[in-house]
């Protein structure tokens, strides 16, 4: 068994009029412990409000990625892995920034972002989120949300892993199936792919892009980005949304 | 939207969007129609209305996510309630009446309370809802209740509020009733004030998660 899987950022319109850089960040691989294979997805968007915010969801999404390495590593599979393993996962990264900010003398607020990751193998899932963004999973053949995005009361305000009360917005959920196809967005996103009056995932989105992964030839990381790229970048997409887009793809292959 | 993208060498069938409501950007305005106003200054405030409302209209995210409440004081009438700038009737205001300040606060608050509760049941998300109140006098009804309805208000952001005093605005009553230090307006500037408030609707209406909504430097005006 293996994954198959892309992953695209493209800055919003926001950011590329004020000549600013996008502040999204994504990591997707696959790592192999003895004849098992585990696919590691993680999205972060860094808060729209500060200087630092896209530096923030790099190191959260590099350190994450790292700590989450380590621990399939000793476990070698999924069940194992404990609550407390995916608050030290959230931690480490949350250290790291804290870390770099104070290195630059700036407050950790200027870092602040969201985090999105998911775990996936030999039968069994794990998925974390702080802030808003969402984890779509083919579940008995329909797209389930994992956890409805988490805004604040209001439409531009959300929960940062920089935030001191993190642990408080930190969900954690496992499946005990191996899902078959698993996308990861950022809130950019979001607008376009989920139905807010039906609470629901929209097949019409995913579907033809899962089927797209499906049928490459390529075994694991797809090269697939530069048309990913364009598609995020495309008028109808941006008449939807003018915030950065993330889009983490991934496919079973039995 | 019904068009197809080419993924390497695989054609990929047409995707769709969610059909999904716009986040909404309320703001309601609360504006002194009393005699005092009568000539030049509701003539210049007609003209600002009608002017912000095509600021609004020419804007293509804004037209979908700013929706425009109107009340007059005295008497206290909801000329509009919240609704997009698409929808705008060109209401002429005319001078008439005194000035139930109180009682347009509150009627203004409980129109913005009922408003998120019907963004809410309907699953759109929203922004801080904005209460301008624009006034040339002094209350002559009780605005000590409404003063405590703006500070709670303001304490669990349920909304922003904001005060505009014209030519003989009783400056020290504004300051008892809004949390946020109120602005005299230059002359009959109306004009200027709206296209200023369009500009920051405009802003705040794409703004993403995380952003602090930071009004423009009330330039060009207000006095300071």
């Amino acid at each position: 068994m293996s994954w198959k899987y892309t992953a695209s950022s493209v800055t919003g319109r926001t950011h590329l009029d004020r000549n600013e850089p996008g502040q999204d960040y994504c990591r997707a691989g696959a790592v192999q412990v003895s004849d098992r294979e585990f696919f590691i997805g993680l999205v972060a968007d860094g808060a729209g409000s500060t200087r630092c915010g896209g530096e923030g969801a790099r190191t959260a999404c590099d350190i994450a990625y790292e700590s989450i390495m380590k621990t399939i590593r000793v476990a070698g599979e999924i069940h194992p892995i404990t609550d407390a393993d995916v608050r030290d996962w959230v931690c480490s990264a949350r250290g790291a920034i804290v870390a770099q900010a104070a290195a630059s003398g700036a407050p950790v607020r200027e870092y602040a972002c969201t985090l999105i990751g998911s775990v996936i193998g030999n039968g069994h899932a794990i998925c974390f989120q702080i802030g808003d963004g969402a984890i779509v999973m083919k579940e008995r053949d329909e797209y389930q949300v994992v956890f409805w995005p988490d805004q604040g009361e209001y439409a531009n305000t959300t929960f940062f892993v920089t935030d001191e009360s993190f642990l408080k917005h930190l969900e954690i959920s496992r499946k005990d199936f191996l899902p078959e196809e698993v996308a990861l967005f950022t809130d950019g996103l979001q607008n376009l792919v989920l139905s807010f009056s039906k609470k629901a995932a929209h097949d019409g989105f995913f579907h033809p892009l899962f089927a797209a992964v499906r049928a490459h030839s390529g075994n694991r990381l797809l090269d697939l980005s530069a048309q990913l790229d364009g598609f995020l970048s495309r008028s109808d997409v941006n008449e939807r949304t003018d915030d950065d887009k993330t889009l983490v793809l991934a496919v079973h292959v039995p | 939207m019904n068009d197809t993208i080419l993924l390497d060498q695989q054609p990929l069938g047409p995707v769709t969007f969610a059909e999904n409501p716009e986040p909404r950007c309320p703001c309601l305005l609360l504006l002194d129609t009393s005699g005092s106003m009568a000539g030049r200054p509701i003539e210049e405030l007609n003209a600002g209305i009608r002017a912000f409302y095509e600021e609004l209209q020419s804007d293509s995210l804004a037209v979908k996510r700013v929706e425009v409440a109107l009340i007059s004081f005295g008497p206290v009438r909801i000329i509009s309630n919240f609704s997009t700038a698409d929808f705008f009737l060109d209401p002429t205001l005319v001078a008439e009446g005194d000035t139930p300040l109180g009682e347009a606060i509150t009627m203004g608050i409980d129109l913005v309370r009922k408003r998120k509760e019907e963004y809410r049941s309907n699953g759109i998300s929203f922004y801080r809802p904005w209460i301008f109140l624009i006034t040339d006098g002094s209350p002559t009804d009780k605005w000590q209740h409404a003063a405590s309805m703006v500070r709670e208000g303001e304490n669990t952001k349920s909304f922003a509020f904001f005060a505009i005093g014209v030519q003989n605005a009783d400056m020290k009553v504004l300051r008892q009733i809004s949390v946020r230090e109120p602005l005299r307006l230059q002359g009959l500037k109306f004009r200027e004030f709206f296209q200023w408030l369009s500009n920051s609707m405009k802003s705040a209406s794409r703004s993403n998660p995380g952003d602090k909504i930071l009004l423009a430097p009330p330039s060009g005006w207000s006095e300071i």
